[in-house]
């Protein structure tokens, strides 16, 4: 039951968000990320905007997901690695 | 788990051109479409073509385990170390390499760094994946 409401919680408030593209400056509101990404995406140098923004803006991201898998390989390696000394033909 | 003449001499074949794209992929990804994390893909589906066309033992013996193992634990590494530098200069992953204009190889300064170190850590972390997963699947 609480599960149900957090998840119906979490849900409007994922689908009542701001969605839209339009930019309100004259009521000195400040620009969305998706026009400061696209405003300013020749800062970063280079001239692929999705790689300025995975390996910029949101490096931290991209160095999350590296650790992610190389946490999941260490799963691996626990799981199921076992007998490393199996490289039999030298290493 | 050989398969046969052709499928093995068309996948040497083909390999060599994945590993090409793959590297082009990762080094010129800020300026065409493309990028670290697809790159290494690349690489990685690349191994796993000769895995199935060649068997595990042979792939093994070229692209050896624990090398493999080392390329995956020392990128990792660099891309904090990378991070960490970018300390020195502003601010975690800082690129105080920038320069040069758009367009170029070096305009991205840090992010060429970065996409190498992402594409071979993503690269030997799927070979080191499907290696564990063969191995298993040997023994049984």
């Amino acid at each position: 039951m609480v599960a149900l409401i957090l998840v119906l919680i979490l849900g409007s408030m994922l689908v009542t968000l701001d969605y839209s593209r339009e930019v309100n400056t004259e009521d000195g509101e400040k620009p969305t990320s998706y026009e400061h990404y696209v405003d300013n995406w020749e800062d970063v140098g280079a001239a692929n905007l999705v790689v300025a923004v995975l390996m910029d803006w949101r490096a931290y991201d991209t160095m999350g997901e590296a650790i992610i898998l190389f946490t999941s390989i260490f799963g691996f390696y626990v799981l199921l690695g076992g007998d490393e000394d199996e490289d039999v033909d030298g290493g | 788990m050989k398969m046969s003449t052709v499928v093995r001499k068309s996948s040497k074949i083909i390999a060599p051109f994945l590993f090409t794209y793959g590297a082009y992929l990762i080094i010129y990804g800020h300026l065409s479409p493309g990028g670290g994390f697809q790159g290494g893909v690349i690489l990685a589906v690349g191994v796993v073509l000769l895995l199935t066309s060649h068997g595990y033992r042979l792939v093994r013996s070229t692209f050896r385990e624990r090398l493999v193992k080392m390329i995956e634990s020392s990128a990792a590494l660099g891309i904090v170390i990378l991070g960490l530098t970018g300390l020195i200069f502003n601010a975690f992953f800082y690129n105080y390499l920038r320069g040069g204009t758009i367009g170029t190889l070096f305009s991205g300064g840090t992010i060429v760094i970065f996409n190498i170190l992402v594409g071979l850590k993503i690269g030997t972390g799927f070979t080191i994946v499907f290696y564990i997963l063969l191995r298993r699947m040997e023994r049984d």
